[in-house]
């Protein structure tokens, strides 16, 4: 799964994930094991959650105009 | 078979002084108030733990090196409103080795000038949180996570990391020692980074960069989750040089 570099609590904490480096702001793929104590520790964030739930807001709001229609 | 080792290995690091060959002892101490709470019908006292205090004394040889001698920096640093950061390495030169790491405001500094002996300094500090932010103790036993060695500029990369053995739950503190600097062209940052498994990191520290061809020191707290693994990763923007630099780590 691809997850975004939050900066940890300091904003500005990156990753060494094997020999690549990874700082705030850049995504990284991880494998469920390797991101566990990431999330955890508020170190990343599952970017493909983010999209679903952003697709979910979307499907929400069309809905809404069709009932108005 | 217990570990133990001889104190000709120690040393002492306070600011971006490397101070090691001017002292020949040093004693530290920690401590904990008790408050008594025993009531009516015990049969022996009970106590509550009430708030830490730890003390250091250094004690050596005088000297009247410029600049970067005991007498020098001792003297400047006494009534400094800049607490002192002081690293005691008990077997420096290998990364994993116990450390005390302290920052402590020095309360004395004496110089004694016998007729028939070497002159000699003492000088005793008190540790202070200073109230920062996570710094739960101003004096901790920690490890070393640098030899102390100078690296050059193209040399630096991740240092070898030591294992705590489990991760710990309430924080922890770093000092830096940076006792020799010729980089050049550009800063360098230090950061200590922690892991569970050995494998993967993430920046606990990173420190304010270094300049250029400059000596500092540096002192961090971290509250929360500090991992089983520790480690220090140099990276400079520097295009020639070596950075001498010491790094230890307590935790809560």
């Amino acid at each position: 799964m691809r997850y975004k570099v939050t900066g940890g609590s300091d904003g500005v904490s990156g990753l060494d994930v094997g020999t690549k480096r990874y700082d705030a702001g850049d995504e990284v793929e991880l494998t469920a094991k390797q991101a566990e104590w990431l999330l955890e520790q508020g170190y990343v964030e599952s970017v493909d959650a983010k999209t679903s739930k952003a697709k979910t807001v979307v499907e929400e709001l069309t809905v809404e105009e069709e009932t108005e229609l | 078979m217990p570990t133990f080792i001889h104190g000709k290995s120690s040393g002492v690091l306070l600011n971006q002084f490397d101070l090691s060959a001017y002292f020949n002892s040093v004693d530290t101490s920690q401590s904990i108030d008790t408050a008594e709470i025993t009531g009516f019908g015990s049969s022996a006292k009970s106590y509550i733990p009430g708030l830490n205090d730890a003390t250091l004394s250094l004690s050596g040889m005088y000297s009247q090196d410029a600049t970067v001698g005991e007498d020098v920096v001792l003297s400047t640093i006494l009534g400094s409103t800049t607490t002192p950061i002081i690293t005691v390495p008990m077997e420096t030169g290998t990364i994993g080795k116990r450390a005390i790491v302290a920052k402590a405001h020095e309360t004395s500094y004496s110089i004694s000038t016998p007729v028939g002996d070497v002159v000699s300094i003492t000088a005793d500090f008190n540790a202070s949180t200073d109230g920062t932010s996570n710094l739960t103790y101003g004096m901790r036993s920690g490890v070393m996570l640098t030899a102390g060695a100078s690296i050059a500029y193209g040399a630096l990369a991740a240092l070898t990391s030591v294992d705590n053995a489990a991760s710990s739950a309430s924080g922890g503190f770093a000092n830096l020692h940076v006792t020799a600097n010729s980089i050049a062209g550009g800063t360098t940052t230090i950061k200590v980074q922690h892991s569970p498994d050995n494998s993967t990191w993430a920046d606990l520290i990173t420190f304010t960069a270094v300049a250029a061809s400059t000596t500092t020191s540096q002192q961090s707290a971290v509250s929360g989750t500090v991992n089983r693994y520790l480690r220090v990763l140099p990276s400079t923007a520097g295009s020639s040089g070596a950075i001498t630099f010491h790094v230890s780590f307590a935790r809560f």
